[in-house]
């Protein structure tokens, strides 16, 4: 971090490669959408390369970049609306049509349409609590809300996607 | 929260069916615990369609975009260490200068002009701002504010003896006049 702050092209570039997949996932689970989750991710990495030195050693790094890329991701939907107010509803997912009829690809399908139902502020916690692995305590810092507030949204989130399950369906064997 | 909960709670806790402050506590004690988070995780009653979806795979030329983009940009220095005597650049470095000379002028009006009411005010008040400034920089600042505040104290003190040196002339042609 040191060696980075201080312009070391080594360690600014592991920062990168170590970052961009999960910055990148994140967004493309966000923002539901590949060219906005490249451009935001692109964005983010800038931004986090750009603040370094203003990074509080106190924090948890990730949770800084997640920070930054969750705001990011939250001005470019802003960039969105204002330049084709006409379209309320954010795009559904655009992920691959799954040729196989496999359940779990059924699963996953279902899935993405579930997430792209939900409102950005329950989607935000679920990707981070499910899919980047955060703890509570990291999503309350890298959101600026309280940790009981990341509960109650996460389990209003998954109770959102109970509904579109069956009960049958999701429960583990 | 000191031993693990029972599987009960747990699950109660992954359904969301704990009140908020009870559900908290555990949240942080499952944070610090790798043993209770594996066991909500599995109990989250979505966990199977949570682990059926494959994370998005990484395009294959956006990390080398990225990276260029990356290297394309300016090195922002860090924050400088305390170094003795170096100025403030921006904005508060004009500021404090500016107070400074507010003060001196303020002081030699004070000391050359008509010692009415207004102009002995208007006099202390500006070099008490000026100064409080200077002060209150420094002590944020460290080391790095001490110029604006050497210049201040100097200005002051060069306008107090000019004024007392010049004192005596401005009397005599007041009395003249």
């Amino acid at each position: 971090m040191l060696s980075a702050r201080e312009g070391d092209p080594t360690a600014r570039a592991w920062i990168v490669e170590r970052y961009t997949p999960a910055v990148y996932r994140f967004c493309r689970r966000y923002l539901r959408n590949e060219e906005d989750a490249r451009d935001v991710t692109q964005e983010t990495l800038i931004k986090v390369m750009r603040n370094l030195h203003r990074f509080d050693e106190n924090r948890r790094f990730s949770t800084w970049v997640f920070s930054i890329a969750r705001n990011t991701a939250i001005d470019e939907q802003r960039r969105r609306k204002r330049l084709a107010p006409e379209l309320k509803k954010e795009p559904a997912w655009e992920g691959p049509s799954p040729m196989d009829e496999t359940s779990q690809s059924r699963r996953a399908d279902r899935l993405h349409v579930a997430l792209a139902d939900l409102s950005p502020k329950y989607r935000e916690v679920l990707v981070l609590y499910h899919f980047e692995h955060l703890k509570y305590q990291e999503i309350a810092d890298a959101l600026d809300i309280p940790i009981g507030t990341v509960m109650n949204r996460i389990f209003r989130a998954r109770k959102s996607l109970r509904n579109v399950y069956g009960a049958d369906e999701y429960h583990l064997a | 929260m000191s031993q693990h909960p029972p599987d009960s709670l747990i699950k109660r806790f992954a359904e969301g069916d704990l009140p908020e402050s009870v559900a908290v506590d555990l949240a942080m004690h499952i944070d610090k615990c790798s043993v209770c988070a594996t066991r909500a995780a599995m109990l989250e009653p979505m966990a199977l369609v949570f682990a059926s979806d494959e994370d998005p795979q990484l395009p294959e030329d956006l990390l080398a975009e990225v990276l260029l983009a990356v290297s394309e940009l300016q090195v922002q220095p860090a924050l400088p260490p305390t170094l003795p005597g170096a100025m403030p650049v921006g904005p508060r470095a004009e500021l404090l200068a500016g107070a400074s000379l507010v003060s001196a002028a303020a002081t030699l009006f004070f000391l050359l002009g008509d010692p009415s009411h207004f102009a002995v005010d208007l006099a202390v008040n500006a070099h008490a701002a000026a100064t409080a400034a200077s002060i209150g920089a420094s002590s944020l600042e460290g080391v790095h504010s001490a110029w604006p505040a050497m210049v201040a104290a100097l200005a002051f003190a060069g306008c107090l003896v000019l004024g007392y040196a010049l004192q005596p002339q401005a009397y005599a042609r007041r009395k003249r006049g």
